[in-house]
């Protein structure tokens, strides 16, 4: 299966300033969640996907075509921009009509489609108020439905869900998903690491202009041998299994929580530890509340690979 | 000892015949409370009616102990507001505007400047603090607003989606920075947001808004009380193997891989242990299915909208 | 000795109402002023009508330059030399750009920053707010205005060794300027609040004067040709007042106290709509 976006050797700079060095990615079909601190390089990235920037060196491409000064490759690409980007005076309906007859859609069917599209994000009902009139959550709505108005085979998001309400958080994040799920290509960049999770367990990290982690999470977290992997046990009897796992040389450290009767080990080998625990489990009868891994999660990632200042 | 911070008793009010607050009573105690609701709930309009920025058309209240109907511009003394929107003042460093803001909240100056200094750095601004405000990124941005609504130690803080525009380094400190605040003594918080893992990380109480009305009022905690006898489990190896050994018990996987198991009231739940141990595979993630606050919020909205 | 932890504190001071609620807001924004681009070259040329007086009391002063006989005269005048200072000196001009100077972003620049959101967090009223700007302005003008004419007055006590200035005339030296600074701070005020855009604050208001002066000299000279008519321009009612208060000879012909009630009436309206505006910034 060929790669819908493909990145090699990517670089871009403004004078001295550093905006991505040396990419080379890979990504198929589903969605992928693009996350980094801020100047990382996350914005120049999505720029140069999206053909707003000519790298440097190296080249990316998008189902197998250059991006750069190739505007018929944006039929097939959907592109929702962080900021504000639409025509004052204008409704959604007429904007989202306007964006559907630019795509080559009759006035007729680019109407139906508007009105579909504006249903699917709960816009509906103000389709003929102007979009400057919109709260922040409605104009990030109609934002996304701009973006997949056509039917694009890739879309790229750039925080998708700023000032959207939880209620319209999931329903976006279900719609990201069966978009998806349709063969399609979805990029999510977001700072809320949550959000991203509740989309999809491939991810790509930007951290000082490259990438630092690519693929699934927990793959990414296996490989992160200089962070031994935490599990939280919670029971009454906490202490006596502290005890069990004390001489185990794959435990690395044992952690006490006194006040919600937790117990936290790090170890180096799951495997072994968690064999171990089951079995001491049964052996003895315990009765465990809780058994939790706090930090296999995007958040301790980003934590141990970025770190904090 | 448990103190109410504010009460409200059927306060209304109307904005060009648009009902924002529609008899809301509630009595918010001292904690952490957090606010939920969709676009046009009435969030805003109620933080600013117990700032006192909006007179209700009909109803009464106390804030921090003084009646609605006498005025509030005092209790903002008290009160550390943390807006959502940028605001700052031009041309000040950070030291300067968070010292003036103390002075304006009742510091004498000399304590302001020294307040001023402690709370950006307990915000993480000390290496910009003399540098000018509007230079700022956003980032730092939420920060100073933090020490703007810190400085001048209130008892009640408002804060307005305080993790706007971070990153994802600075959402987990700001969040760690509410934690902290909280902890470290007397502190009660009424934080609006619609990040629901930011509420579940730092309220022990929430209150659902739609319409105009509180539908809701949750402790965060509390979610796991409602479904005992299910588990949300995790297997390593062949869970099919695991699930043989569980006959007429109700399972479905989530997406996240973890599978929910209905367990019927004779079935104790060490029992899954030792299946699992028999079918060779290995527990590594278990708990009691909590609903998270997602799933309340959803419910409470939907009951709302079919009221 | 206790140990202190990391992680936040609290403050165990107190926090008390000011008498002044508003005072902050003006030391700042005095400060805020003091420190703009080329302030210093602004307040030298703000002094020049004063230097200029000063010099003369000095001049009139020295028997050996008593060739000066007309300067000699008019300086003994008190009456005529104050009015002098206040309305034909250059003095109008300087307080004016004054207040472009110090006024004109007070309240646009907070408006385009948010700032107001800011301060009404505090424990402050939108009048609190106005009346902390408005006293930045009327710091300045009367600085420019008031202090250098109480100080002429010294110089005229010292270099003319007598006691000579009327009580009439030191109430009138006190109440030009003070009205003058109103006026002018207000309606800058006014204009302020109108635009965050302070480029386009200072076009109108700037504007806003020369049109008046404009429309006062053709109403008065030409279309109606009535010198009432000239009570449009804030120059010549100003000097209405001037005429009023220090008893010399007015230029329009207008009973004298029309000049106060139309000053102070145009201040109370500016103050007015500037505070409806603010009230009506969304916090």
């Amino acid at each position: 299966m060929a790669p819908v976006i493909e990145a090699e050797t990517l670089s871009k700079w403004y004078g001295n300033i550093l905006g991505v060095s040396d990419i080379s990615l890979r990504l198929m079909p589903g969605v992928h969640g693009l996350l980094g601190p801020n100047g990382a390089g996350k914005t120049t990235f999505l720029r140069l996907a999206t053909g707003q920037l000519k790298p440097n060196r190296g080249r990316i491409r998008i189902f197998g075509e250059p991006v750069f000064n190739n505007p018929g490759l944006f039929q097939r690409v959907g592109f929702c921009p962080e900021n504000d980007a639409y025509y004052r005076g204008v409704s959604g309906g007429d904007y989202l009509a306007f964006l559907a007859r630019l795509h080559g859609a009759s006035m007729e069917k680019a109407r139906d489609q508007a009105r579909e599209a504006l249903h699917q994000v709960g816009l509906e009902e103000v389709a003929d108020k102007a979009v400057s009139a919109y709260s922040l959550g409605m104009r990030q709505r109609l934002k996304v439905s701009a973006a997949v108005l056509h039917d694009p085979q890739l879309v790229i998001l750039d925080e998708p869900l700023k000032g959207v309400d939880p209620l319209w958080r999931a329903r976006i994040t279900d719609l990201i998903r069966d978009f998806a799920s349709r063969g399609r290509t979805v990029i999510v960049s977001s700072h809320v690491l949550p959000e991203i999770e509740a989309m999809t367990n491939n991810i790509v990290l930007i951290h000082q202009g490259e990438i630092l982690a690519e693929g699934d999470i927990q793959e990414i977290r296996g490989l992160l041998d200089s962070h031994p992997h935490m599990i939280s046990v919670r029971t009454p009897q906490f202490r006596l299994i502290a005890e069990w796992f004390v001489e185990d040389h794959h435990v690395l450290t044992i952690r006490f929580d006194n006040a919600r009767q937790k117990v936290v080990f790090k170890t180096d080998n799951r495997d072994h530890f968690f064999g171990r625990l089951n079995r001491f489990v049964v052996e003895n009868n315990l009765e465990i509340e809780e058994i939790t891994s706090p930090d296999d999660n995007l958040q301790a990632v980003f934590n141990y690979l970025v770190g904090r200042k | 000892m448990s103190e109410t911070i504010i009460q409200l008793e059927g306060i209304h009010f109307c904005y060009n015949g648009f009902r924002a607050i529609d008899d809301v009573s509630l009595a918010i105690n001292s904690g952490v409370y957090g606010l939920l609701g969709p676009n046009g709930a009435g969030k805003t309009t109620l933080m600013k009616i117990i700032l006192g920025h909006l007179q209700p058309a009909r109803g009464k209240g106390r804030i921090l102990g003084t009646d609605m109907d006498t005025g509030l511009t005092e209790v903002r003394r008290r009160i550390g507001y943390m807006p959502e929107s940028h605001c700052l003042i031009p041309g000040m460093d950070a030291v300067t505007l968070t010292s003036y803001m103390g002075e304006l909240s009742g510091m004498p100056r000399q304590e302001a400047i020294k307040r001023a200094h402690e709370v950006l750095y307990y915000v993480g601004l000390e290496e910009s603090r003399y540098r000018l405000a509007d230079t700022y990124s956003s980032g730092m941005k939420q920060r100073l607003k933090l020490a703007l609504a810190l400085v001048h130690d209130p008892e009640l803080m408002i804060l307005d989606e305080p993790t706007s525009g971070m990153d994802p380094g600075g959402r987990e400190e700001m969040l760690q920075l509410i934690v902290d605040i909280v902890a470290k003594g007397r502190m009660n918080m009424i934080i609006s947001s619609h990040i629901l893992a930011d509420i579940e990380k730092t309220c022990a109480r929430v209150l659902i808004m739609n319409h105009g009305r509180i539908v809701s009022e949750q402790q965060t905690l509390d979610f796991a009380g409602r479904e005992t006898s299910t588990f949300e489990v995790g297997i390593q190896g062949e869970s099919r193997l695991f699930l043989e050994r569980l006959p007429g018990i109700q399972a479905e996987t989530d997406r996240r891989g973890l599978l929910r198991l209905h367990l019927p009231p004779d079935f104790p739940p060490m029992n899954l242990f030792r299946c699992a141990l028999d079918a060779g595979v290995q527990i590594r993630h278990f708990r009691p299915s909590r609903l998270t606050l997602e799933d309340a919020f959803v419910t409470a909205i939907g009951e709302s909208h079919a009221r | 000795m206790p140990v202190k932890e990391r992680g936040y504190h609290g403050w165990e001071g107190s926090l008390a109402p000011r008498r002044f609620p508003w005072f902050p807001i003006s030391v700042h924004g005095i400060r805020q002023v003091k420190e703009k681009k080329r302030a210093k070259l602004l307040f030298f040329f703000s002094a020049f009508p004063f230097l200029f007086f000063l010099i003369a009391v000095y001049v009139a002063s020295k028997p050996e330059l008593r060739f000066l006989d007309e300067i000699t005269r008019f300086i003994n005048d008190d009456s005529r030399f104050f009015d002098l200072f206040f309305t034909r000196s250059g003095l109008m001009f300087v307080l004016f750009l004054l207040s472009v100077y110090a006024g004109s972003d007070l309240i646009s620049a907070d408006l385009k920053f948010n700032s107001i959101q800011l301060y009404l967090s505090r424990p402050l009223k939108r009048l609190d707010y106005l009346v902390g700007k408005l006293a930045v302005v009327m710091f300045y003008l009367l600085m420019f205005s008031l202090v250098p004419a109480l100080l002429l007055v010294v110089a005229k006590l010292l270099f003319s060794g007598t006691w000579s200035i009327g009580l009439s005339t030191l109430g009138a030296i006190l109440v030009y300027p003070f009205l003058a600074s109103l006026a002018l701070a207000s309606l800058v005020l006014l204009f302020s609040s109108f635009s965050p855009n302070t480029r386009l604050v200072i076009v109108g208001y700037v504007g806003f004067f020369f049109f008046a002066n404009m429309l006062a000299g053709i109403l008065s000279g030409v279309v109606f040709k009535h010198s009432a008519l000239g009570l449009l321009s804030p120059e010549r009612t100003m000097r209405h007042l001037s005429a009023l208060l220090f008893g010399t000879k007015p230029a329009m012909a207008v009973p004298l106290w029309v000049a106060p009630l139309l000053v102070v009436m145009v201040s109370l309206l500016a103050l007015t709509w500037t505070l409806l505006r603010i009230r009506r910034v969304e916090v």
